[in-house]
């Protein structure tokens, strides 16, 4: 059976509903991200991310699992 | 509102001080980000996962004590990051077209949700044209500039 741009609509406004019931539509809480992560391991990050040397990492982590390739 | 793949939450949460990074940092301080639990449990893999990168070297070259904050920081989803529960989202994902992954179905469907936009680092074919169908916009946002 097909689905119809009908039935995603009508399923995102259940959702959408519920969620905003329940308080989900927004984070938990609202302000500053903090992690306190020491400024050495922030710098290896930075070079993981402009280097593509994370994006590696994260393809290798999840190969062989095809539901979390970002392909 | 903007729902970010793995490296752009890596980024937010390693407070990162490049122009994009800066513009997520921001976007998160008003409560406009989400991310998905595909994309929080790829970068947990990452984390758990000893690789060649300079984060693992910088890590191995950590005390312990160090290592259990850094990990206990990546481990645990700051309450300013949204995350919409599977409970609101299978129903949504089943009613999306074409035959998706969970990793796309899961973000898409946050998106088609919270009326929001897709934020990833890297393009991924598959992701943006599933977004497409349902007119769920994707950014590509270059890193470390």
């Amino acid at each position: 059976m097909a689905i119809s741009t009908g039935d995603l609509q009508a399923a995102a406004e259940r959702a959408r509903a519920a969620a905003s019931e329940a308080g989900e539509l927004r984070p938990a809480r609202i302000g500053k991200v903090t992690t306190n992560i020491p400024e050495a391991i922030r710098a290896a990050i930075r070079e993981d991310l402009a280097s593509g040397a994370y994006q590696k990492a994260a393809k290798d982590a999840v190969a062989g699992d095809p539901d979390l390739a970002q392909g | 509102m903007i729902v970010v793949d793995d490296a752009l939450l890596l980024a937010i949460l390693a407070e990162q001080q490049g122009v994009a990074e800066a513009f997520l940092i921001t976007a998160a301080e008003a409560g406009e980000v989400f991310t998905t639990g595909s994309w929080f449990w790829r970068l947990a893999r990452v984390v758990a996962r000893p690789g060649q990168g300079a984060l693992s070297r910088a890590l191995a070259a950590s005390s312990e004590d160090e290592q259990r904050r850094v990990h206990n920081a990546l481990d645990q989803l700051p309450a300013e990051i949204g995350l919409l529960s599977m409970r609101r989202l299978v129903p949504v994902m089943a009613a999306l077209p074409g035959q998706l992954n969970l990793l796309t179905a899961e973000a898409v469907a946050a998106a088609v949700v919270l009326g929001a936009r897709i934020a990833v680092s890297t393009a991924s074919p598959l992701l943006a044209a599933a977004a497409s169908s349902v007119d769920v916009g994707v950014d590509v946002v270059d890193l470390g500039r």
